[in-house]
């Protein structure tokens, strides 16, 4: 699944249109919506650190945000560049604590790369100000929040400009403007996203008729906890070598090996097992 | 069409990230003229990339990335009990790089390193320096292409020469450079007597199934027998050997290709041992290839150390070293011995 964070629900807006996303009433303290094959959920944080970190921790947990999910954060940032201009983070760095992360960047991608600096204040053009950077508000704590739930790998932050450190000039519906101008070129990279995410969910498959079989002797091996992870690693082991030990487990339940009748005899039974397999 | 790699996955070294320490090296700058299209990100520590929580291992190695980072603290660490020391009292390694080019499943690396991505110590001539202070005290047995393959990388580095170059000025030091590599640029330096360069050797089905991106058995033997004609040290590393159906089949065909095209006579010597790792390492690597069949062998815990079961690891290891005594003397063949292995008996 994607899980999409905005800070402003006028951010959010041209997903919701664009995915025909649709709100999650059960959820009261964040806004939730969600698509109907529930391969997108979005968020909307509200503004700040604080508020980020509290609803990616609440939304990751509620809707079991696991490995093979990707967490995007979408939004405006301040930079020297022109209006409109979409970059993604390659450098997050928090002002008020120096403290720098680096989500990965292991998949092919449009757009142009850019550091970002976090800070609790909006960005204004003062003395601190340096134009090489995007100055956002959430980033920092979406990465330190969702590093909770996803590996660097997993986490994906764009930011599009929106000011040249003059917060007071945005609109809300310039903010709606600026995201949906960008949304064609957003879809396309998070349909490859969710692409990966489903390939390395189908990956699992291998283990799931592995460990149908494996409760099944450990059944009638009678085993116990320790030699039923000795079994399920056996099994692992002929399913990803490629081994067909399906004709070797069914070969002792042809020689009434198997089922056995109690644990001693289950143990020598394990055993055997095991000498037949190497 | 393309291969989901090449539609989804960043090419290898799009991004490199320098520490903020190491620009003051010449030879920074020489590393980032070769990949001239890389994206540069300044970092203050490498471990503020290399140590991040919940990275992907073997994501990260599909699509590596490259730190350049000055080495601190210590740079010479004592060989592993896990190792082969070949008789050598003072035996060590340096770690002048972190991690390989080079995808092999078995990899202790995998259970080593918390990421995936390559880094250089630019600081190289810090290493010597310990090193020499090391050659003080007592002679030096030397491996400084543990943690990755140095001759893989030579174009990159010059890694492979400048430790000959150090090595040839050395009277007491030993220098072991191990590699499954076919590159041959090492070669157009003169051979020093201290330095042996360590050729592992596979089956070409272990090399297809899971030494991935590695040069084929043919290539490697070439290499081999190129370097032994040519003067150089070489040993043979058979080691790790790793189990798969008909071992026998294919560790015999191995070694009917290498008797025939490396003269064995002119080997230094030659190292032989079954796959082994700690226990720690092992937990990691199991997660970090879930599904690598050789990271998922039922294997048993002795000491600390998981390794095949003892009959079979037996075989593996008498079947190897009898058809190695025909051709070389036993005294040149070196077995890892188990720090528990004589309770077995």
């Amino acid at each position: 699944m994607l899980f999409i964070f905005t800070a402003l629900y006028c951010e959010a807006y041209p997903f919701i249109q664009y995915y025909h996303l649709k709100k999650d009433v059960s959820q009261t303290r964040f806004q939730v919506f969600k698509d109907k094959e529930e391969q997108i959920l979005l968020a909307v944080t509200g503004v700040g650190t604080v508020a980020a970190a509290a609803a990616i921790g609440s939304v990751c947990t509620q809707y079991h945000a696991d490995k093979n999910d990707f967490l995007i954060n979408v939004g405006i940032c301040a930079g020297k560049e022109e209006k409109g201009k979409i970059f993604l983070g390659n450098k997050i760095i928090e002002a008020e604590t120096g403290k720098t992360f680096y989500p990965d960047l292991l998949y092919c991608h449009r757009f142009t790369e850019a550091e970002i600096i976090t800070s609790a204040k909006a960005c204004s053009k003062t003395e601190s100000y340096n134009s090489e950077f995007l100055y956002d508000m959430e980033a920092s704590a979406v990465y330190q929040a969702g590093n909770y739930f996803f590996g660097p790998h997993r986490m994906v932050f764009l930011k599009i400009i929106s000011d040249d450190g003059n917060p007071k000039d945005v609109t809300l519906e310039d903010a709606k403007s600026l995201v949906a101008k960008n949304l064609e070129k957003i879809a396309e990279y998070l349909h490859r996203l969710s692409a990966i995410s489903q390939m390395e969910g189908q990956k699992k498959a291998v283990f799931q008729s592995a460990d149908k079989i494996t409760e099944k002797i450990c059944r009638d091996m009678h085993c116990s906890c320790v030699m039923a992870a000795s079994v399920r690693q056996y099994i692992y082991y002929l399913a990803l070598s490629g081994k067909d030990y399906m004709s070797l487990i069914e070969e002792m339940y042809i020689e009434k090996k198997l089922p056995c009748k109690g644990k001693r005899e289950g143990k020598n039974c394990f055993e055997e097992f095991k000498r037949r397999l190497l | 069409m393309k291969s989901l790699k090449e539609d989804y996955y960043s090419r290898s070294f799009s991004h490199i990230y320098v520490e903020k320490a190491a620009w003051r090296y010449l030879r920074t700058q020489k590393i980032l003229d070769k990949f001239q299209g890389a994206k540069i990100i300044e970092i203050n520590h490498y471990k503020d990339i290399f140590c991040r929580r919940g990275q992907s291992y073997a994501l990260q190695h599909q699509t590596q990335n490259l730190l350049l980072a000055v080495k601190q603290g210590n740079l010479i660490y004592k060989g592993a009990p896990v190792c082969q020391n070949f008789g050598n009292r003072h035996f060590y390694y340096a770690s002048c790089m972190m991690n390989c080019i080079y995808d092999c499943e078995y990899c202790y690396l995998k259970g080593m390193y918390p990421s995936g991505n390559i880094v250089i110590f630019v600081n190289l001539e810090d290493i010597f320096f310990e090193t020499e202070n090391l050659l003080k005290n007592h002679p030096v047995y030397l491996c400084v292409s543990y943690d990755t393959d140095l001759p893989a990388m030579e174009e990159v580095t010059g890694y492979v020469e400048a430790w000959t170059q150090f090595a040839k000025r050395q009277e007491n030091l030993n220098l072991e450079i191990r590699t499954k590599s076919a590159n041959k640029i090492w070669m157009k330096q003169n051979p020093v007597s201290q330095v042996i360069y360590a050729f592992t050797l596979s089956p070409e089905a272990i090399i297809r199934s899971c030494e991935h991106n590695t040069p084929s058995l043919k290539q490697r033997i070439g290499c081999a027998a190129e370097a032994v004609l040519r003067g150089f040290s070489v040993r043979l590393c058979f080691d790790p050997m790793v189990y798969c159906t008909d071992w026998e089949k294919h560790y015999e065909a191995m070694l009917e290709s290498v008797f025939s095209e490396i003269d064995m006579d002119k080997i230094s010597d030659v190292s032989v041992g079954v796959f082994r790792i700690s226990q720690d390492y092992l937990k990691r690597m199991k997660k970090n290839e879930p599904y690598s069949a050789v990271a998922q062998f039922p294997y048993q815990n002795i000491g600390g150390v998981y390794q095949y079961p003892r009959e079979l690891a037996e075989r593996m290891e008498r079947f190897m070293s009898d058809r190695l005594q025909e051709k070389i003397p036993e005294e040149k063949i070196f077995f890892w011995k188990s720090i528990s292995e004589e309770n077995y008996v």
